[in-house]
C-alpha cells in the first residue's frame, strides 16, 4: 500500500503550515518525494534499519526528557508536534532503500531476537509511508489553529489518501457522495464533541464547586491568575438573598479578606477567630455595638460542614434570626457559623458606609518585589503619589475603566513576565481576580492600605423566587481601601462582567433553576424550626396527593362515561332458570316470607312449612332442585308434574 | 488460577484480533489505529484539533460499517483439494466460485478458514515453545507467544486471503489458493468466506459458506543416503498374506496326505473324490526380507519438536529405496501398540505415510509397551531400524536385548539442538556404525553428512 504521489508532500506542508514550521515541511516533503524521480537506491540491510530505528528512538527519548524538564507536562504537546522530525529519518531510509519496506523487527527490539530464529518469510514487512502520513496529520492538529482551514485541509488530505485504496467495484457516483456524507457527519461530530466537552466540564466544575468552593479558607485563596484557557464556573445557585426590594447596584457579600499576595496566591497570617456572644434569646449576634441599623438582608445558603465561612455584606454589625450554636469572627471580617450542615438562613444588619474590620497594618502596604517595577510604572503614569487618597482611588478606577476589558479567556503565555504585569502592561484584559489584585497593589503603591476581598456579587433577581440569587459563577473579588479612617469597597472590574457571564449560561439553566428552587423549598421546610411554618409547609405535601386523587377520580369517571361493562356476562343462560318454582317464591315474598341472605332455599322452605300457614312445598322444591342441578335433568313428565303442583299450590295460597 | 485466567484472556484477545483482522482491510486497520490515537490526543478539544481527525475517521469508519449491511450476493463455492499435503511444502488447490446472481462481482477476496482448536490447559502448561529462550522474561512468564504457537500448530496452516477476478453474472471462476502446512495430520477446512470491501476499502462484508473438508498432511521427509541392511531372508509362517493378515499364499507346490490340524480349505476335493482319502494342497514356505521400523513415541518431558523430527526420520526411512520384495513393518505405540506392514502388494509407502501422519506422542504409557510388541515379532524380522527420541537406561536395555536376540539393528537417536556432545552409545559401543545421532532442526544436514547408513 504505497502512498500516491505528492500526498506526503501535501501532508508535510499541512503540518508545517499548522505548526509554523513550513520551511522544514517543504524540505522534508521535497526529500521524500524526490525518491520517485531519483533512481539511486541504497542496499540497506536489516541491521542498518535497526540502527536507524534505534537512533530515532534515542532521539525521541532525548527530546522527551529535554521537553519534560523545560516545559513539564505541556512538553508532550511539543513532542507530538515534532513527531514528523523524529520519524523522518527512518521513512527517508525506507523510500531510498532498494527494499522499499521495513521489517517490524526494526521497530521492536523484542522481535529482533526472534527474527533470527524464524524463517525469512514469516517476518512481516510493512510500508511506513501511510503511518507517517497519519503522524503528520496528528502533529498538525497540535498546532491548534482553530480555523475552518484545518478541517478543510484534513478533508482534502483524507480524500487524497482514500482514493488509491477505493475498490474498483464502486464508481465515482457512489464514492463521492459517500465521502461528502462522511465529511458532513465529521463536521457535525466535531462540533458536537466540542459542545459535549463544554457540557461535561460544566458538570465537573459544578461537582468540584460542590466539594471545594464552598469551603472558603480564611487563611488563603488561590486565584486563576496565570491560567490559560476559558475560566469556567458553575451556574449552580449558592445563595438566596432577600433584600426586601430591588437593589440598584450589585450587592457585594464578602466571605474573606486577605492582605498578602505572592505568585497568584492571596493569604493572611492573622486569622485568629474570636467567639461572638449571642444576645438573650440566642438568635441575635451583635458583631459591633456601635453599628447603626441602616440596611438588612436575609441570606439563605447551604453549609457543608458544621463550621463554615458564610458571606455577609460589607459593614455587617449584627446577625440575627439564626439558631446557631455559635458565631466566630476574625479581624478581617470573615464570619464563621457553627451550625448543623444544610440550609441556613440568617439576616445581616449592615451599614454600607462603614466597616468594622481591623485597622490597617504594615502588611496592607506591601507590594511584592516581583511586581514592584510594573506597579510603580503604572503608579508613576497615574501620578498616584501626588494625589489625595480619595483622588488616587478615583484615578485607579478611571484607569481600569478606560483601558481594560473583562474577559474569562486567557489565550497566550506570559513570556518573560508575570501574568499580572502582563495584564497591566500588555494584555489589559482578564477576570475579576486580575482587576482586584492589580487594584490592591496600585492602591498600596499610592500609599493607601488595601486588602483583597472575596465573596459574591449579587445582582441576578429571580422572579420565580422573588429574591436575588447568587450562583457559583457570581463569585467575585474586589479591593478594600482604607480611606478616611474606614475600609471602603473599590471594585474596578468592568460592570460588563455580569452580562458576559449571563450570556455564557446554557439553555437548560432554567430547568436547573427550577429544580434548585424545588430542593430549596424542601430544605426550607425540612430545616425550619417554626411549628406554624411547619404545619403550613406540610400542606404542600397535599398537592401531589390531591393530584393523585383527582387523577384516579378522573380515570374512574371516565370508565363510567365510556359505558364500558364492569363485568362480562356469560353468553349462555343458566340451566333451570325457567323453573316454575320461582313463581312460588314470588308468591311467598308477596305473603311476607322474605329469604334472608345466606339462607338456602331448603332452610327457608322448612322454616315456612314449620309455621303451618302454607301448603307443603318441599316436594316441589325437590323437583326444582333436580331440575336445577341434576346433570341429567328431569323427565318431561316430571317437569309437567312440577308445573301442575306449583299451579295447585298457587291456587290454594 | 492465574494461568487459567490467562488462558481465557488469550482466547478472548485472539478471537477479537482475528475478527478485527478479517473484517478490516490493511487500510481499515490503519484508520482504526489512527482513530484510537486521535481519540487519545483529542480528548481535550481545547488543546488540540485531534478531535477533528477523530470525528472524521469515526464517520468514515461508521459509514464503512454501515455499508457492510448492504452486501447481497448469490455465490456458490466449491473447493477441490489434493489427496495429500506435506509439512512445510507449499501446496495449491483450486476453488471454484460461481456467481448465481445477475450482476458481476468485482473486488472480492476469498478467505479460507481452518478449524482451530484452542490449546487446552494441560497442553498450554506442558508444551514448551521452540526458541523460547529468545523471548523476553515477560513473554516467557505470561506465555502468549507460546499459546499462539500452540494454536497455530493446532490449526495446521495459515491461508492468506486470495484476491478474486471479476465474476461475470451467471458464471464461475477458478482460483488457486496456496497454503503451507505447518504440521502433519488432518487439516480441517471449516468454511469459505467471500469478503467484499466497502466503498472506502476499509471494512469487509462477508458471504460465508460452511464448507467442511479435510486434507491429510504427511510428515516432512528428508533425503536419505542409501541404506544397507542385512538381506537375510526369514521364514514367514503363512506366507506373504499371513505375514500381515489372514489369507493364503499363491505358491502351490504339491499334494500330500491329510494330517490332523490341516485347515479344511486346503483339502483338495477332486483328489478326495478320486482316492477316497483326504488329500491336502501344500504351498511353498515363504522366505523374504522383512524390516521392522520402530518409532519411539514416548515423549515424556521432551519438546514436541523432537517427536516431530523422529516421525519425519521414520517417514524418510519408509520412503527410502530398499530391496525389492521386502516387507516393512512400522511398529509404534500410541493408545495401543500398533503394527503396520507394507510391501509386496500388501500396502504401499503412501499408506505408511498416512499412518505416520496421524501418529501421536504418548506421554502416559511406559516404554515397555513398545518393547513387548517388538520382541514378539523379533524372530520374523530381518533387521530393525529404531528411531528413538531418548537414550535413557530403559532404551539402552531395550537395544541391548535386541542385540542379544541377534537382530541386526540400526539406531537413529534424535536429540535436542546442542545435545550431541558426549553421548554414550551404551550397548552399541562396539558397533558405532549402527548408532546415529541427529540433532533436531539439523536432521537434513545430519543425514546428508552420511555417505551410507547401514550395517556393513
Amino acid at each position: 500500500m504505497k502512498v500516491p504521489p505528492m500526498l506526503l508532500v501535501a501532508a508535510l506542508l499541512f503540518w508545517g503550515w499548522q505548526t509554523d514550521q513550513i520551511i522544514y515541511g517543504v524540505l522534508m516533503g521535497a526529500l521524500l518525494e524526490a525518491s520517485r524521480w531519483v533512481k539511486l537506491r541504497w542496499a540497506l540491510s536489516d541491521k542498518d534499519f535497526n540502527r536507524i530505528a534505534d537512533f530515532s528512538s534515542i532521539l525521541f527519548v532525548v527530546i522527551a526528557i529535554y521537553l519534560f524538564t523545560t516545559q513539564s507536562i505541556h512538553g508532550i504537546y511539543t513532542i507530538l508536534q515534532w513527531l514528523p522530525f523524529i520519524f523522518f529519518l527512518i521513512v527517508l531510509a525506507q523510500v531510498y532503500s532498494d527494499r522499499g519496506k521495513i521489517k517490524t523487527s526494526a521497530l521492536f527490539i523484542s522481535l529482533r531476537r526472534m527474527s533470527s530464529a524464524r524463517a525469512e518469510s514469516t517476518i512481516t514487512e510493512f510500508d511506513l509511508t501511510y503511518p507517517y502520513f497519519f503522524i503528520c496529520l496528528l502533529s498538525a492538529s497540535l498546532g491548534n489553529q482553530r480555523t475552518l482551514w484545518f478541517f478543510a485541509g484534513l478533508c482534502v488530505l483524507a480524500a487524497w489518501a482514500l482514493w488509491p485504496v477505493r475498490p474498483r467495484r464502486y464508481g465515482l457516483r457512489t464514492w463521492i457522495p459517500m465521502l461528502a456524507l462522511a465529511f458532513g457527519l465529521a463536521y457535525a461530530g466535531q462540533l458536537g464533541m466540542q459542545n459535549l466537552q463544554s457540557a461535561f466540564e460544566g458538570m465537573a466544575m459544578a461537582w468540584m464547586d460542590e466539594l471545594l468552593w464552598r469551603n472558603r479558607d480564611p487563611n488563603r485563596t488561590s486565584t486563576a491568575i496565570g491560567s490559560i484557557g476559558r475560566l469556567k464556573l458553575s451556574d449552580r445557585i449558592r445563595l438566596r438573598v432577600d433584600t426586601k426590594g430591588k437593589v440598584t447596584a450589585p450587592l457585594l457579600l464578602r466571605e474573606a479578606t486577605y492582605n498578602t499576595f505572592s505568585w497568584g496566591l492571596w493569604s493572611t497570617h492573622e486569622t485568629a477567630f474570636t467567639i461572638v456572644d449571642p444576645e438573650i434569646g440566642g438568635t441575635t449576634w451583635t458583631l459591633d455595638r456601635q453599628g447603626n441599623l441602616t440596611e438588612q438582608v436575609t441570606i439563605s445558603t447551604y453549609l457543608k460542614k458544621e463550621k463554615e465561612i458564610v458571606p455577609v455584606p460589607h459593614g455587617t454589625h449584627q446577625i440575627k434570626e439564626i439558631a446557631a450554636v455559635g458565631i466566630d469572627r476574625n479581624p478581617y471580617g470573615a464570619i464563621m457559623l457553627d451550625m448543623r450542615p444544610g440550609l441556613v438562613r440568617y439576616s445581616a444588619i449592615y451599614d454600607p458606609e462603614t466597616s468594622y474590620d481591623a485597622p490597617p497594618t504594615p502588611s496592607d502596604l506591601i507590594v511584592p518585589e516581583h511586581y514592584h517595577e510594573a506597579i510603580e510604572q503604572v503608579a508613576t503614569d497615574l501620578e498616584l503619589s501626588d494625589r489625595e487618597p480619595t483622588d488616587a482611588a478615583e484615578a485607579i478606577k478611571r484607569f481600569f475603566k478606560k483601558d481594560f476589558r473583562y474577559s474569562l479567556i486567557q489565550r497566550g503565555r506570559y513570556a518573560g513576565a508575570t501574568p499580572l504585569t502582563d495584564f497591566l502592561s500588555r494584555i489589559r484584559q482578564g477576570h475579576c481576580e486580575y482587576f482586584a489584585t492589580a487594584t490592591v497593589l496600585l492602591l498600596r503603591a499610592a500609599g493607601i492600605p488595601a486588602r483583597y476581598a472575596v465573596g459574591y456579587s449579587i445582582h441576578e433577581y429571580s422572579p420565580l423566587e422573588r429574591q436575588y440569587i447568587g450562583r457559583a459563577r457570581h463569585a467575585h473579588a474586589w479591593a478594600l481601601a482604607h480611606i478616611n479612617d474606614h475600609w471602603e469597597v473599590i471594585d474596578t472590574t468592568p460592570a460588563i462582567w455580569a452580562p458576559l457571564e449571563e450570556a455564557a449560561a446554557p439553555w437548560w439553566q432554567a430547568l436547573f433553576d427550577l429544580w434548585s428552587w424545588g430542593t430549596y423549598r424542601f430544605a426550607d421546610w425540612r430545616y425550619s424550626d417554626d411549628e406554624d411554618r411547619d404545619s403550613n409547609r406540610l400542606l404542600w405535601l397535599l398537592v401531589p396527593l390531591i393530584f393523585l386523587l383527582a387523577w384516579r377520580l378522573y380515570r374512574r369517571d371516565r370508565i363510567k362515561l365510556n359505558g364500558a361493562p364492569t363485568t362480562i356476562q356469560a353468553p349462555c343462560s343458566r340451566v333451570g332458570e325457567d323453573s316454575r318454582f320461582y313463581l312460588l317464591v314470588e308468591r311467598l315474598n308477596e305473603l311476607g316470607f322474605t329469604r334472608e341472605p345466606g339462607q338456602t332455599l331448603r332452610m327457608w322452605i322448612s322454616k315456612i312449612e314449620a309455621d303451618g300457614t302454607t301448603q307443603p312445598i318441599r316436594p316441589i322444591l325437590d323437583l326444582h332442585y333436580r331440575y336445577r342441578f341434576d346433570p341429567k335433568g328431569i323427565a318431561k313428565s316430571q317437569k309437567q308434574a312440577m308445573k301442575s303442583m306449583v299451579e295447585t299450590w298457587l291456587e290454594k295460597c | 488460577m492465574v494461568r487459567r485466567f490467562l488462558l481465557r484472556s488469550f482466547q478472548a484477545v485472539y478471537g477479537f484480533s482475528q475478527r478485527l483482522r478479517r473484517r478490516c482491510t490493511p487500510a481499515g486497520l490503519l484508520v482504526l489505529g489512527g482513530l484510537v490515537a486521535a481519540g487519545v490526543f483529542g480528548i481535550d478539544t481545547q488543546r488540540t484539533l485531534a478531535f477533528q481527525i477523530f470525528a472524521l475517521l469515526l464517520s468514515v469508519l461508521g459509514l464503512s460499517i454501515a455499508m457492510t449491511l448492504t452486501f447481497r450476493s448469490h455465490l456458490r463455492i466449491h473447493r477441490l483439494l489434493p489427496e495429500y499435503g506435506t509439512v512445510d511444502q507449499p501446496l495449491n488447490y483450486r476453488v471454484i466460485v460461481e456467481n448465481l446472481g445477475n450482476h458481476a462481482q468485482a473486488s472480492l477476496s476469498l478467505i479460507e478458514e481452518l478449524e482451530t482448536r484452542m490449546p487446552r490447559y494441560d497442553e498450554f502448561i506442558h508444551s514448551p515453545e521452540p526458541s523460547s529462550e529468545r523471548r523476553n522474561w515477560f513473554d516467557r512468564y505470561v506465555g502468549y507467544p507460546r499459546w499462539l504457537a500452540l494454536l497455530q500448530r493446532n490449526r495446521g496452516a495459515a491461508i492468506r486471503p486470495t484476491e478474486l477476478d471479476v465474476i461475470p453474472p451467471r458464471d464461475s471462476i477458478k482460483t488457486q489458493v496456496e497454503l503451507t502446512p505447518a504440521r502433519r495430520g488432518y487439516l480441517q477446512f471449516a468454511r469459505s468466506i467471500i469478503a467484499r470491501p466497502d466503498p472506502f476499502g476499509l471494512i469487509n462484508a462477508f458471504h460465508t459458506t460452511e464448507n467442511p473438508q479435510s486434507l491429510l498432511v504427511l510428515p516432512k521427509r528428508y533425503p536419505t543416503p542409501p541404506i544397507h541392511l542385512p538381506g537375510k531372508r526369514t521364514y514367514q509362517h503363512g506366507g506373504v498374506s499371513l505375514a500381515a493378515s489372514v489369507a493364503d499364499s499363491q505358491e502351490f507346490t504339491s499334494l500330500r496326505d491329510y494330517r490332523p490340524g490341516d485347515p479344511l480349505r486346503r483339502i483338495h476335493w477332486r483328489s478326495y473324490a478320486k482316492q477316497g482319502e483326504l488329500i491336502v494342497k501344500e504351498y511353498q514356505d515363504e522366505f523374504f526380507i522383512r524390516y521392522g521400523l520402530v518409532l519411539d513415541t514416548f515423549l515424556q518431558d521432551a519438546p514436541d519438536e523432537i517427536f516431530e523430527e523422529a516421525v519425519s526420520v521414520a517417514a524418510s526411512f519408509a520412503c527410502s529405496s530398499r530391496e525389492k520384495d521386502s516387507l516393512l513393518d512400522l511398529l509404534f505405540a500410541g493408545p495401543d501398540a500398533y503394527v503396520f506392514t507394507a510391501g509386496r502388494g500388501l500396502a504401499n509407502t503412501d499408506n505408511i505415510l498416512e499412518v505416520l501422519a496421524c501418529v501421536e506422542a504418548s506421554r502416559d504409557k511406559p516404554f515397555s509397551t513398545l518393547q513387548d510388541l517388538v520382541f514378539r515379532r523379533a524372530s520374523q524380522m530381518s533387521a530393525f531400524i529404531c528411531v528413538l527420541i531418548n537414550w535413557d537406561l530403559e532404551r539402552q536395555e531395550f537395544i541391548r536385548r535386541l542385540t542379544l536376540a541377534n537382530s541386526p539393528l540400526l539406531v537413529v537417536l534424535i536429540v535436542q539442538p546442542g545435545d550431541t556432545q558426549a553421548l554414550d552409545p551404551g550397548p552399541l559401543r562396539s558397533a558405532l556404525d549402527r548408532f546415529y545421532v541427529l540433532e533436531a532442526g539439523k536432521i537434513e544436514q545430519g543425514l546428508l553428512g552420511l555417505d551410507t547408513i547401514g550395517i556393513q
